[in-house]
């Protein structure tokens, strides 16, 4: 991914690593705006500064 | 056996009836669990043609039910303040033999082979399921409407040219319009409070784990809730109470005591201290003048009531809350939905496709760093809220807006204070704080500490009682 997003054709090659069949160039192209507003959004995401501080996730060991 | 009907209740539609008030009728035996079912269905007949607030009627189910409460009632087996009541479900909760859609291509033919523990204890105490309401494909959605969805568009019962709030878009214009006397929603981001506040009904997104989901398609399991939408506050803590506690069918369900969620309403909030939230950082939009001047008012009616109240401030900005709750629904809900993305998402509408693609594009290190940030916000959320009793706050900043507008239809949905109660678990509840100049619903949220949603009834009444019009009811 370059500085201004993804482009349509890294876009195209990611599905098809990631074994995404069957796609459109009109659907490549909104993947990429979608995928470069998705990296928009996890960049600006602040980070938790501890490394201490685990995931809010869900698993629990059955008590 | 017949049950004889009170002649008053010519002079009273059965819309026009709280589940409140028609549980004593019904307790009483002053009306029928038959009649009252057969009123409603005629009420989907008369009206759900212009309002699409069903995907599915069962009609015939309904009756076989209505018939054996009305057994079971005359022969002085009176189950509690549910029994003979109608409702109605989003098409996301399973109902044995029954199809749920949940809105899409997907799914038109799925059956589910087990019912959903809400539903059934709703059932188990004389509950009657008049059918699955209308829902956003798998609960997805930013507003934006794309008309590619199976089943035409919910319509809101104040202006039929309005939207409803999504994602439980049949339910909350269903409760309104009196196509249902009260109905369940899920709620991942808004999408319970978002319908409540788009029709003037109250709908409460419980504390994260209270009620059971199982039995409800998942849309993102870390921030799912089930829960009421009803006309009155009242009739929200009934229904909480019947289908809140412990569930071992759900992962994330938390065995602790349940409250009466009835007992404080009615009762003073003299002495109380209620935060007050009405900033939410440089990017939120302003209020809607409407929904400010109703929510002004809310204020004071609290503080006429003996309530001490403080301004709070929230830890992040709403847009905080918001990047941290897209980042975790795009992973979490492309994980449960993923064989249907890569095999058949021709077939998925245009919203579902964007956020299964966001999921698609999404780094693994930016999904734990948001489930991290998530717990560190829970926490401050927390420390916050607990400074109060309660805590009242804009649930969406405008009301409805027409189907026309996409951006107004995106900031209603984006723009709206609800988000922050799923990332921190608290139980939140819109309800109605009188109307705009159009006549359509504004809307606050009373939110609590957590399980303490008794609480949030009782400050919620106190409003409601004060602002809530409860007596106006759409015209169709």
């Amino acid at each position: 991914m370059n500085r201004e997003g993804w482009t349509d054709g890294e876009m195209a090659a990611y599905a098809a690593a990631h074994g995404l069949e069957n796609t459109s160039p009109e659907e490549i192209e909104r993947m990429a705006m979608l995928a470069t507003k998705v990296t928009a959004v996890g960049a600006r995401l602040p980070r938790v500064p501890s490394k201490e501080h685990e995931p809010a996730n869900s698993f629990k060991v059955p008590q | 056996m017949n049950v004889s009907v009170d002649p008053g209740a010519a002079t009273a539609p059965t819309p026009g009836w709280t589940l409140t008030e028609a549980s004593q009728k019904i307790s009483s035996r002053r009306i029928s669990p038959i009649d009252l079912v057969e009123d409603y269905l005629a009420r989907i007949a008369q009206v759900d043609a212009r309002l699409n607030s069903y995907i599915t009627v069962l009609a015939e189910r309904a009756r076989t039910q209505a018939r054996l409460a009305e057994q079971e009632i005359a022969g002085g087996r009176w189950k509690g303040p549910l029994h003979g009541i109608p409702f109605g479900v989003k098409d996301n909760y399973h109902v044995a033999a029954v199809r749920t859609t949940a809105g899409s291509r997907l799914m038109l033919d799925y059956m589910a082979d087990r019912t959903s523990t809400a539903i059934e204890k709703l059932e188990a105490q004389g509950a009657i399921l008049l059918g699955k309401m209308n829902t956003w494909e798998y609960g997805t959605g930013t507003g934006e409407i794309y008309d590619d969805l199976p089943f035409p568009l919910a319509r809101n019962a104040w202006n039929l040219a309005h939207f409803t709030g999504g994602s439980s878009t049949g339910v909350g214009t269903g409760v309104a319009a009196g196509t249902a006397m009260f109905g369940l929603g899920s709620d991942t981001g808004g999408s319970i409070r978002l319908p409540a506040a788009a029709t003037g009904v109250a709908g409460m997104k419980a504390t994260y784990g209270l009620v059971s989901r199982a039995g409800c398609l998942p849309n993102c399991w870390s921030l799912d809730v089930t829960g009421p939408l009803t006309w009155t506050v009242e009739d929200n803590a009934i229904v909480l109470q019947a289908i809140a506690g412990h569930d071992a069918r759900d992962a994330q369900s938390a065995n602790v005591p349940i409250g009466d969620y009835r007992r404080g309403i009615g009762a003073s909030i003299k002495g109380m201290t209620i935060g007050v939230v009405r900033h939410f950082g440089s990017t939120a939009p302003a209020l809607d003048a409407d929904v400010a001047k109703n929510l002004d008012k809310a204020e004071r009616v609290l503080r006429e009531a003996g309530a001490t109240l403080v301004e709070l401030t929230l830890p992040a900005t709403l847009e905080g809350y918001r990047h941290v709750t897209s980042i975790i629904n795009w992973g979490e809900s492309l994980s449960i939905h993923e064989t249907d993305f890569m095999e058949r998402r021709h077939l998925m509408g245009r919203a579902l496709r964007d956020k299964m693609t966001s999921g698609f594009a999404l780094r693994a290190v930016d999904f734990l760093a948001a489930t991290r940030m998530r717990r560190q916000l829970a926490k401050a959320t927390d420390a916050a809220i607990r400074t109060c009793d309660a805590v009242l706050m804009p649930c969406t900043f405008t009301t409805a807006p027409p189907f026309g507008d996409q951006e107004k239809l995106v900031a209603f949905t984006m723009h709206a204070a609800t988000s922050i109660l799923n990332i921190s678990g608290h139980p939140a509840l819109s309800i109605a704080t009188g109307f705009d100049a159009a006549g359509l619903p504004t809307s606050a949220q009373v939110v609590g500490r957590y399980f303490d949603e008794a609480t949030v009834y009782r400050v919620a009444k106190v409003i409601e009682e004060a602002l809530g019009e409860r007596s106006r009811r759409p015209l169709l």
